[in-house]
């Protein structure tokens, strides 16, 4: 099957995937949708760039995950400006706010670190694979996830990792 | 249940909306006619080609 194809089917499979780690960072529906379609078609544009067949995950997973960073930087921005206007700040829709103490927790922490976590926890990936993702050394993946999980352990006493 | 297993059964059970599938069905279709129109582009230039290449 061309690469082209492949790509096809892996969207179609794996969508309600790439909607939920959307939410994850957008807490949004709307946001999440525009995400995970702007991921789609920029991989569709894309796919001739695709060397090795079954890196498809990981060169997919690096797009989608690129597209909710620049929507956070995105909307960092707006707040910024809206500050200086005394607006509010963006809203999380209902099933996935921010009450759980340790949501709150994962979101303070770096972004990359929070990317490295939900891809290991949430989404089972590799430390390899998320190396790929990330563009980060394996040890680099692995001190960040070691640090990142120990500060969530700091902050939230008795968490059970 | 520790606490990231439960943000996990949270995540798990993040309802996803139809709207998705007809989004992305969508922008396949639409890159699905660029890819073909990209195909008959290059097939018109080759034939184009092979007629300079023939001396026609």
């Amino acid at each position: 099957m061309p690469v082209y194809e492949r790509l096809i089917q892996y969207i179609l499979e794996e969508q309600d995937r790439f909607y939920r780690i959307a939410y994850s960072y957008t807490g949004h529906q709307e946001d999440a949708l525009d995400v995970v379609q702007s991921a789609v078609c920029k991989a569709l544009e894309a796919h001739e760039s695709i060397r090795n067949e079954d890196a498809i995950k990981t060169w997919f997973y690096r797009i989608l995950i690129n597209e909710c960073l620049m929507l956070l930087k995105k909307r960092k921005r707006i707040l910024l400006s809206a500050d200086d206007l005394g607006q509010e700040e963006v809203y999380y829709e209902k099933g996935y706010e921010l009450d759980d103490e340790m949501e709150e927790e994962l979101a303070q922490l770096e972004l990359d670190v929070q990317s490295i976590i939900k891809l290991r926890f949430f989404e089972e990936l590799s430390l390899k694979e998320i190396s790929c993702i990330t563009g980060l050394k394996l040890s680099t993946v692995k001190t960040k996830l070691y640090r990142g999980l120990k500060q969530l352990k700091e902050n939230i006493q008795e968490v059970d990792l | 249940m520790s606490k990231l297993a439960a943000m996990k059964e949270r995540y798990e059970h993040i309802p996803v909306p139809e709207e998705l599938d007809i989004r992305l069905r969508q922008e396949i279709q639409k890159s699905r006619k660029q890819q073909e129109e990209k195909v008959r582009s290059a097939g018109r230039v080759g034939a184009a080609q092979d007629k300079d290449h023939c001396g026609l």
